[in-house]
């Protein structure tokens, strides 16, 4: 069974301005249950300390049929959340999520998909900043554009980001892969010490990383191949195409790289 | 039981249980994979003086890791702590060091052994490794599982190879001889044989070509030594020791097959016994020790009647 959660409107949490804790809304919470048993469940972890409540309920605790109207969308999947709506007010959606798939047909807030180890992350709509910070396996896939430090100090797992990437995508990354489709903002990969950050447009690294030739990587193809398969657009033989390589961040040992798709390949 | 000609013995296949590792060695052509995969499966005919017996699988792989043109390779040990030991000789020094070549794992398997994360250290230090995570590996679909794999920097790029690799219980052993005529006839049947086995998915023919001329007996008169030649099936000694030749046989050659399951073994024998058969060849003989050592025993005729597939095991 599928869990499909639409966004009911909450116009005082909206002029409050504060953030909603979307932290509880993951597979490994909701998988498995009926939509019933999910309307009644508590839509804020009691896990996550910083819960800064939307409604007007003040400090008490939001069930999760007070937020969004819940029904089971028929897909066979297990595992599967769907949210419709427009979730650019919610924090950390899918953060800590281990398995399974959740789905956003809109926007996120900061920190989607924060310290995720595994399953699947997909958001439709734009991601606000740091998404997939901390993720230690799994995969993101932002249609739209990220906020400043996508991935940031990811250790593992891979994030894609479809639309502009802001400032600092892939700072501080420990480990993992980076894939943006589009040249990112300044202070791209900065103190990186390991990993990927894959550019699929024309760009130039900042002044801490030095050119490293022209390369294949051809072990790349399961990320492509995964990309694919979650309906990414990618240029045409990326599989088989010549890379520019930079090794970086060198103030960080320059054992990560970043590869940047050469436009003739 | 008769087939285009051929008496078939009524007698069976003694084989034995060894430990086994499918690789997929991809690269830029099949031509540098088959370089690379003929490399590391060289000099691993018995696994009595080799250390391990590997050969390249006939048909190649639908997809790759990469995208790249590969073939399979499978190996077989005593123990997986063996088998480990001659992956990693074999892959360093043979995979590792052949242009362009990567090499992967293609058998899932709850047992696995070290493979890149021994070999990982040639990189001194410059290794990287990248995680195929389970959630990427469901997304990617088809052939593609989760895997480790490390990328060791070399002249030409990068040496990519998983960091383990799948280890399961295998058939090695398997065999057929051939009994023919003329030596001309004998070895045309051996030819055919290992061209239809080079059909089928899961086996390997370890012996030069796929042809074993020296079958073995157990034992010797010399005390050191646990094997020699097959002395009732040599044709110039059919005077002077017990021979298992009839008067019209001239040469004998025998096939050995190794798989990743006894079905597969049988499926190969069947297929190999059908296409040597036929003028020329007197009978097809199989190679056994009583029954006694091997776990796996493959009766000629029950196979052959029952058109391929069950090994009567």
């Amino acid at each position: 069974m599928s869990l499909r959660l639409r966004w009911r409107s909450r116009p005082e949490a909206a002029a409050s301005g504060l953030a909603l804790d979307g932290a509880a809304i993951t597979p490994d919470r909701l998988g498995g249950l009926s939509p019933l048993d999910a309307t009644r469940l508590a839509a804020l972890a009691a896990a996550a300390p910083a819960v800064t409540e939307p409604t007007a309920a003040g400090r008490d605790v939001a069930t999760l049929g007070d937020l969004f109207a819940i029904d089971d969308d028929g897909d066979p999947a297990p595992d599967t959340i769907t949210i419709e709506g427009d979730m650019r007010g919610v924090a950390r959606l899918g953060a800590g999520m281990s398995r399974g798939r959740l789905r956003v047909r809109g926007g996120v807030g900061s920190r989607a998909g924060s310290s995720m180890s595994g399953g699947r992350l997909e958001i439709d709509g734009d991601a606000g900043t740091r998404a997939g910070e901390g993720m230690t396996g799994g995969v993101i896939v932002v249609r739209g554009a990220a906020g400043a430090m996508a991935a940031f100090r990811m250790r593992r797992g891979t994030v894609f980001i479809g639309g502009a990437a802001g400032a600092a995508a892939g700072a501080a990354l420990i480990a993992g892969t980076l894939v943006l489709a589009r040249a990112p903002g300044p202070g791209a990969a900065a103190l990186m010490r390991r990993g990927t950050v894959v550019v699929l447009e024309p760009f130039v690294p900042g002044a801490t990383f030095a050119a490293a030739g022209r390369t294949t990587a051809p072990w790349l193809k399961p990320w492509w191949d995964a990309l694919g398969g979650a309906g990414v657009p990618l240029p045409a033989g990326v599989a088989g195409a010549r890379f520019t390589r930079y090794s970086g961040d060198l103030a960080e040992g320059g054992h990560g790289e970043i590869l940047i798709l050469e436009e003739d390949s | 039981m008769v087939i285009a000609g051929t008496l078939i013995e009524d007698t069976y296949a003694e084989a034995f249980a060894l430990r086994v590792a499918r690789l997929l060695i991809t690269a830029d052509d099949t031509g540098l994979a088959r370089t690379a995969a003929t490399a590391m499966t060289g000099f691993a005919a018995s696994i009595i003086g080799c250390g391990c017996e590997a050969g390249i699988e006939g048909p190649p792989p639908p997809d790759t890791p990469d995208g790249r043109p590969g073939l399979r390779v499978l190996a077989f040990g005593r123990t997986a702590a063996e088998l480990q030991d001659q992956l990693v000789r074999r892959v360093g020094n043979c995979v590792m060091t052949a242009a362009t070549a990567a090499c992967y794992d293609d058998l899932p398997a709850d047992e696995t052994v070290r493979l890149g994360s021994r070999l990982r250290f040639f990189g001194d230090g410059h290794q990287a490794s990248k995680r195929v995570d389970p959630a990427l590996a469901a997304l990617a679909g088809g052939t593609v599982r989760p895997r480790r794999l490390w990328r060791i920097p070399v002249m030409d790029g990068e040496f990519v190879v998983d960091a383990r690799c799948g280890v399961r219980k295998g058939v090695a052993g398997g065999n057929f001889l051939i009994l023919g005529r003329t030596p001309g006839a004998t070895l045309d049947a051996a030819r055919r044989a290992v061209a239809a086995i080079g059909a089928v998915a899961g086996v390997i023919m370890p012996f030069p070509g796929g042809i074993v001329r020296s079958g073995s007996k157990v034992g010797s008169r010399y005390r050191r030594l646990v094997a020699s030649t097959n002395s009732a099936y040599c044709p110039t000694l059919r005077a002077v020791v017990p021979t298992a030749l009839p008067g019209d046989v001239a040469s004998v050659l025998e096939i050995v097959i190794d798989g990743l399951t006894a079905a597969d073994v049988a499926a190969a024998m069947v297929a190999g016994i059908r296409a040597a058969c036929g003028p020329g060849i007197a009978r097809i003989g199989a190679g056994n020790y009583g029954g006694r050592l091997g776990k796996h025993l493959f009766h000629l005729r029950p196979l052959l009647g029952a058109g391929g597939g069950k090994a009567a095991t």
